[in-house]
């Protein structure tokens, strides 16, 4: 029930079977995402792990059979979730999670779907009661070269120095920093990342890309990113997460009654 | 090691004997379907349907390709049904299982074979460039009956579906996007519908119990099953019995006619259903509610 | 959305109110032993982060019971899956038997339980099932009320046990074995107004009906918390249910609730009720889900 516009939109246990789900939709990419989390489940003998729960997750795409994209989403949450997960408590059974991608401008952008994937399985594993050391969030940063014309919603454009206000009247060659951006921003972006952090300020996973900028996908101008911009940009998603994601975790689980 | 639970003899037992006497236990008879809940997505083509705890989505999507060279006049239609843990954990990514084959070999035989989706107004230049359709399913939650459940989805998600419109000039085509031009529906022949009757033993007269839209339950203490597709106009499109336990000709029969009903219900169901979303979509800007076709100029 | 006194502690949360427990006082005297504190479900030692010595790994709300002589600090939080805990009694499904034991399902999808035959002990005497003679010959699919005995996560199953007679297999068909009636909880008409209130007694009335009819159904572990209190969160549900159809009911911990009513349809009323409540998640409304439990028993009871 939050008042932000950049608040996702969430839904807990909208599955009737699984043990903990959750519905996740970005408010400004639309991207909505359905996970499921069922376990400890007995494990088949060939994944048991002697002293450890398997984690297995699947990522499922909203169009066509899944294939490299979804396996590296897959990887890439697996080894999130690898470090919030006390995978010592229940040794040799299966924790199970399912991502089914609903809802996607573009069905192809990995970046675009990373975090939304992300923050629904951590809530859904939450709602699970699935053993973890802490709680972590994630967020998605866009790099853009000029705010003009980006229609952003209130607090989505900023940028990285100092003023913490709207900055819609920076100049045009003016660099700024897009939060969840849709897929239109992204075409235009010189640079995403995708950065997740754990409730403490711990790094949990850096996903960081040069984009081709403009449409037709010209080659980048091979520039890359200065590491102290960089830096900054990642000390504001790390209060980002910190600070708003914890705070979007406990108000969507402040309407569950605990008994 | 199978992952199927085992079901207890109490629970085996109450459910056979309280159907003898017609009696479920979610309270409906067995010829009755649960609520089907029709609901759809922002973009066209996308519908999320309920049978109960059963939910199933479908997603049909568009993209422009060259013929086949057998079929240059055609366009092309596949159905994805790929199952996994979400729907519940004894269904595998990679290991289809029986159900998988069964389902996707009925769609296949209900949909694609009764040319319900007509494969030449899918065709934009002859031999050159065609129209390929894709339904992609999702199953979401399983508590039984996933076969008439994805039938209802698909056929939903493609009436619901509008394709952009394509204008040709010699070689090149020009496929305007949804702002510039308004979609036009496919061109669909007849909306062919599952559905699906479970075989549980028999009641006091020797007849066999035959219900409709089992749950996941009833799926599972089943002898035997039998699924026929029908149109509204009650042509029949397919009638499958692969095995399971002997029933009589007369009883199949009694099955067909009682599904011909049951099918002008559900066609209403998503015709209405279809005209709701339309009317919300254009907060009532009455053309639209005429049927369009592709060969309409605009 | 109710202001609630205590706060969510989410898993990883430091929790200072713990740490006056976890140090001995300075004016106790020096000859008394320190009190120490024992975890209960949802926190673990975690001397890895000294920022949370005692780290929660579950969300939910801090329980803590500080006037026992043991003070226990838990969190509690109740998620859909059953996490077996000793003592808990349970009602489970036969898999199959072998040389030394019965192999049960406490939950669908987990590894089975098992049932050593020297912990099934089938009289008063107290002999157990370990002779062939003594051993109660099951069928694949019986249900079996038992305990929670031993549960390591170390183990290679959790160990379960028969304590006597009370226990055992429960009726799923008429004439067949004893009903362990110590256990059942008997729900019958509160009100005067109510028809077909009755005395059903025990096993002898089960026994005389024609009709099969218990049933045995699958419940998500917040409802079974509720219908264990009967008298707490569970009255709302369980007197409005009972108002309409007396009937009988054995929980098990484990999310299994064995139902029996005077007829089929009567069972197939209360079973309704349970179902639909539980799907709804009716126990998160703010009123405990009296409005919504109220207006479910309404429309499937009728009347």
């Amino acid at each position: 029930m939050a008042s932000s516009p950049l608040a996702p939109e969430i839904s807990l246990n909208p599955l009737p079977q699984a043990d903990g789900s959750c519905q996740y939709t970005c408010p400004t990419s639309r991207t909505t995402i359905l996970t499921s989390v069922n376990g400890p489940l007995e494990v088949r003998p060939k994944d048991e792990l002697p002293s450890h729960a398997t984690i297995e997750v699947i990522v499922k795409p909203g169009i066509g059979v899944a294939g490299v994209r979804e396996t590296r989403l897959s990887s890439l949450i697996h080894s999130t979730l690898q470090s919030l997960i006390l995978t010592n408590h229940h040794p040799r059974t299966l924790i199970q999670i399912v991502a089914q991608i609903v809802q996607a401008e573009d069905h192809t952008s990995l970046p675009l779907l990373l975090t939304p994937l992300l923050n629904c399985t951590i809530l859904s594993l939450l709602i699970a009661g699935i053993p973890m050391r802490t709680v972590g969030w994630s967020v998605h940063l866009a790099v853009v070269q000029g705010a003009k014309g980006i229609k952003g919603v209130e607090g989505q454009v900023f940028k990285l120095e100092g003023g913490g206000d709207d900055g819609m009247e920076t100049e045009e060659s003016e660099e700024v920093v897009v939060r969840n951006p849709n897929s239109e921003i992204l075409s235009r972006a010189k640079s995403s990342h995708t950065l997740t952090f754990s409730k403490e300020g711990d790094i949990l996973l850096i996903e960081s890309l040069e984009c081709s900028q403009g449409s037709g996908g010209e080659s980048a101008d091979g520039q890359g990113w200065d590491i102290s911009d960089f830096l900054k940009l990642a000390e504001e998603g790390k209060r980002i997460c910190c600070e708003e994601g914890v705070e979007i975790i406990r108000e969507a689980l402040a309407d569950r009654k605990v008994f | 090691m199978p992952k199927e639970p085992e079901i207890s003899l109490a629970e085996k037992t109450f459910v056979l004997e309280a159907l003898k006497q017609n009696l479920r236990i979610d309270g409906r008879d067995i010829h009755s379907f649960r609520d089907i809940q029709l609901s759809f997505g922002d973009d066209y083509g996308f519908v999320d349907v309920r049978l109960g705890k059963t939910r199933v989505l479908a997603r049909i999507s568009a993209e422009v390709i060259k013929p086949r060279q057998d079929r240059p006049f055609e366009g092309t239609f596949t159905i994805s049904t790929e199952m996994g843990p979400m729907a519940s954990p004894s269904f595998e990514v990679g290991r289809p299982t029986n159900l998988d084959h069964t389902l996707s070999r009925l769609l296949e035989k209900s949909i694609r074979r009764s040319t319900a989706l007509d494969l030449e107004s899918l065709c934009i230049v002859t031999a050159q460039r065609v129209w390929s359709l894709r339904a992609d399913l999702h199953f979401l939650s399983h508590d039984g009956n996933l076969i008439d459940t994805a039938c209802i989805a698909t056929i939903t998600a493609l009436a619901h579906f509008r394709l952009p419109v394509v204008t040709v000039s010699g070689e090149d085509i020009t496929i305007h996007p949804v702002t510039e031009r308004v979609p036009v529906p496919l061109s669909l022949l007849h909306w062919p519908i599952c559905v699906t009757f479970s075989f549980l033993g028999e009641d006091e007269d020797g007849e066999m119990v035959c219900v409709l839209d089992a749950t996941a339950q009833e799926e599972a203490l089943r002898e035997g099953d039998m699924t026929i597709t029908v149109n509204k106009n009650g042509e029949v499109c397919q009638i499958s019995k692969s095995g399971g336990v002997a029933v009589e000709a007369e009883t199949l029969m009694k099955c067909a006619r009682m599904a011909a009903e049951k099918v002008k219900g559900i066609d209403k169901l998503i015709t209405t259903a279809l005209r709701d979303d339309e009317v919300t979509r254009n907060k009532g800007n009455l053309d639209w509610l005429k049927e369009g076709r592709s060969e309409n100029e605009r | 959305m109710s202001l609630d006194a205590l706060e969510i502690i989410l898993p990883g949360d430091a929790l200072p109110q713990l740490s006056p427990l976890l140090t001995q006082q300075p004016d106790q005297p020096q000859d008394t032993k320190p009190r120490s504190l024992r975890l209960g479900p949802g926190l673990t030692l975690s001397p890895s982060t000294p920022s949370t010595p005692i780290l929660p790994y579950r969300y939910g709300t801090l329980n803590l019971t500080t006037h026992t002589k043991r003070p226990t600090a838990s969190i509690l939080s109740t998620p859909r899956h059953y996490h077996p805990s000793p003592n808990d009694p349970v009602l489970v499904t036969l898999l199959r038997t072998t040389a030394e034991q019965f192999m049960v399902q406490l939950t669908p999808y987990t590894p089975p339980a098992i049932i050593p035959f020297e912990n099934y002990i089938i009289n008063n005497a107290g002999t157990t099932a370990s002779a062939r003679k003594s051993r109660p010959n099951l069928p694949i699919g019986a249900t079996i009320y038992a305990r929670v005995s031993v549960v390591h996560k170390h183990l290679e199953a959790v160990e379960l046990s028969v304590p006597g007679p009370d226990y055992g297999e429960v009726i799923s068909q008429k004439n067949t074995s004893s009903t362990p009636s110590g256990q059942k909880t008997k729900k019958e008409s509160q009100s005067s107004s109510s028809a077909a209130a009755g005395g059903t007694t025990g096993a002898a009335s089960l026994a005389n009906r024609s009709e099969v009819t218990p049933y045995i159904l699958t419940t998500s572990q917040p409802m079974t918390k509720l219908l264990l209190a009967e008298d707490t969160l569970g009255k709302p549900l369980l007197s409005a249910v009972a108002s309409k159809v007396p009937f009988e009911m054995i929980v098990g911990k484990n999310g299994r609730v064995w139902i029996d009513a005077a007829t089929q349809k009567e069972v197939v009323k209360v079973v309704r009720c349970f179902k639909e409540f539980d799907e709804a998640e009716a126990w998160n409304d703010d009123d405990g889900g009296l409005v919504r439990g109220r207006e479910i028993v309404g429309r499937v009871c009728g009347r």
